[in-house]
């Protein structure tokens, strides 16, 4: 009689300490499906783990997707945006509209479980999205820490962490080795123009800032934030070494470099008078994402004077 | 009363004081260079010293601010003499350069230029003449529009150049939205400015800013004769509807071409007069030679701030004549109500 009522005990609390079990793990699941991500406008998103339907607003973001290796991850991009031209198998990906032309009822119709933007995106459109129950993330990508971070968050998101921080790792690791490169001059000055008319810069806090810098060289135009329109006299007045313009910016095939030089006055400029004004291309130095080490590569090389 | 002598003195004095903001302005920038230094550069060829100046000094002096400070006074003279005639042609204080629309014909211009002006040859003349050539035919369009036989009803053209005014706008945001290139430069354009603007550009607005005024010099006291309105200026031997035509044809031009060169530059045309009104009273004979010199110095100060507000940065110039011009007409409109 002792025994078994023991042992009808025993199996008693065992049968309640395993459906208690069960109840617990089942919670633990419903908590464990959702993941709550922050995203850089302070907006706390929560998104289905994982998604595995992807719509890109930016093609930086697009970039920083398919850098992931979502694709063998079973992740698809299904909505991409109209600027996106890299990599270039995304192009059969039916885009979704231009930055500020963006076709709610044809993101909505691609049923996505993520909607991945910056804060260059346009901001009704993502209001609305949220407002209808789809997860949006914006990306804030002024620096280069911006960019790892965002493939961090991301990779976060996508359940491909691991991935994320091999690609932040690669990166961090370029940089390193291009800042050990030799510098052929301490401290060179140079200035990054955007556009020749109006004569954009672009100031601190922005990308080739960060790769300036990181080049071993100097923004003469450090002293303010962002991008912003300058005068020929404040170039003239700050004497940069070395210019670089953009070459092939979007779908425009303006020669910046031939209407920069047609500025006569500023002839008198020292990196005009040498010779050292320098075009690279517009997408792998402005597009905040995998490959701005590419392009901090050709910052060194017309820094350095190592352009062809 | 008014005394053709004291005209010649005050027309004197304003142009000297022109003169000195127009010198001063030109030492005041990202880098400040010293009164002394730039009339030694600007005297250089005639005293031919050796320089103490550094070459890039020179550079900013005589290529980058003299060209655009000549330039911001041709175009204040211009906007603000077109302002006194198309205030006094519609009787109406509102009437600005702009009233008929050439400011929406020269924006749809340029904003084609901006769009497709890639595909097409780029030369530096193809963005002022597009615009030139926009602004022009909208005041045509109006006009032609507005003609009743071999009249031109001052009501018609006002509700013909705001109609054709927001068909060209609507024409443009279309062009713009579908385009989707190059909008930054679009907008940097529609709020004005002198950055950039060379010698090139001085050259091609200086001829019409000196015809306009000579014509409007000549017009004074026709346009003294219409303040009394159309039928009592017709008695006093005037003939009204040429007069329309000339002024409606010598403002068109001078304000395009204004346009042209540098954007639309809001305000001026509109507060310029009414400010010299205020102190010279309503006579045209004086309110035109003292507006000739306020407009121009208007600009070159405002140009000034725009220079150096957020140096190294620019501010569009349109930014600060109706930063500074809106809420000092304002006051106006408060203080000298029934007046204007």
């Amino acid at each position: 009689m002792k025994i078994r009522a023991k042992l009808s005990l025993i199996i008693i609390i065992l049968i309640a300490a395993f459906t208690a079990g069960c109840t617990d793990t089942s919670l633990q699941t419903a908590e464990e499906s959702f993941i709550t991500i922050t995203d850089d406008t302070g907006i706390k998103v929560t998104i289905q783990k994982y998604p595995q339907r992807i719509i890109s607003l930016a093609p930086s973001e697009t970039e920083i997707f398919c850098a992931l290796n979502t694709g063998d991850a079973g992740i698809s991009l299904v909505g991409r945006n109209d600027y996106d031209d890299y990599p270039e198998e995304i192009l059969s990906v039916p885009s979704v509209g231009g930055p500020q032309t963006l076709s709610i009822e044809s993101i909505v119709s691609k049923d996505p479980n993520l909607i991945i933007a910056t804060t260059v995106s346009d901001k009704t459109t993502i209001e609305q999205l949220r407002n209808l129950g789809y997860p949006v993330l914006i990306f804030k990508l002024n620096t280069f820490e911006d960019v790892y971070r965002n493939i961090e968050t991301l990779g976060n998101a996508l359940g491909l962490e691991k991935a994320a921080e091999d690609l932040v790792f690669g990166m961090k690791a370029d940089v390193f080795e291009i800042q050990g490169m030799l510098i052929e001059n301490e401290n060179p000055k140079v200035m990054y123009v955007v556009s020749a008319s109006p004569l954009y810069v672009a100031g601190n806090n922005t990308l080739q800032n960060d790769m300036i810098i990181l080049a071993g060289g100097e923004n003469i135009f450090s002293d303010l934030d962002g991008y912003f329109v300058t005068s020929e006299e404040a170039i003239i007045n700050r004497e940069p070494d070395v210019i670089i313009l953009p070459s092939g910016h979007g779908s425009m095939d303006v020669d910046f470099k031939g209407q920069f030089l047609s500025k006569t006055e500023l002839n008198c400029v020292s990196a005009v008078k040498n010779n050292r004004v320098y075009t690279v291309d517009a997408n792998v130095v402005s597009r905040p994402g995998p490959r701005i080490t590419q392009g901090l590569e050709l910052f060194y090389r017309c820094i350095n004077g190592e352009t062809q | 009363m008014y005394k053709r002598r004291n005209t010649i003195i005050a027309s004197a004095g304003l142009f000297v004081l022109t003169l000195i903001v127009m010198l001063f302005s030109t030492g005041v920038g990202e880098s400040n260079i010293s009164p002394q230094t730039v009339f030694a550069i600007l005297t250089d060829f005639i005293s031919g010293r050796t320089p103490f100046w550094t070459p890039g000094e020179e550079v900013i002096v005589m290529d980058i601010r003299l060209p655009r400070i000549v330039l911001g006074a041709l175009i204040g003279t211009s906007l603000a003499i077109s302002g006194v005639a198309l205030q006094s042609l519609f009787r109406n204080p509102m009437a600005d350069p702009y009233i008929l629309g050439i400011s929406n014909g020269a924006a749809l211009g340029a904003t084609i230029v901006f769009v497709y002006g890639s595909a097409w040859a780029f030369s530096f003349y193809t963005l002022p003449a597009m615009a030139f050539i926009f602004g022009l035919s909208t005041i045509f369009l109006v006009y032609r529009v507005a003609k009743v036989g071999n009249q031109i009803p001052v009501n018609t053209l006002l509700l013909s150049g705001i109609a054709i005014a927001a068909l060209f706008s609507a024409v443009n945001s279309f062009i713009m939205f579908t385009g989707g290139q190059n909008l930054q430069q679009i907008m940097f354009w529609t709020m004005g400015g002198l950055s950039g603007r060379g010698w090139d550009y001085v050259w091609i607005m200086l001829p019409f800013t000196i015809a306009g005024v000579i014509i409007m010099l000549s017009l004074t006291r026709q346009l003294n004769a219409m303040m009394f309105g159309e039928e009592s200026a017709q008695y006093l031997g005037i003939e009204v509807e040429k007069l329309k035509k000339i002024l409606l044809i010598t403002t068109a031009l001078i304000t395009s071409a204004a346009v042209s060169v540098s954007g639309i530059i809001g305000f001026v045309g509109l507060i310029i007069p009414h400010i010299v009104r205020l102190v010279t009273g309503p006579d045209h004979r004086i309110l035109i030679p003292a507006s000739i010199f306020a407009g121009a110095m208007f600009i070159v100060i405002a140009d000034m701030f725009a220079r150096i507000i957020i140096a190294p940065a620019e501010l569009p110039l349109g930014v600060i004549t109706a930063l500074c011009g809106a809420p000092f007409f304002l006051y106006l409109l408060r203080s000298k109500r029934g007046e204007l």
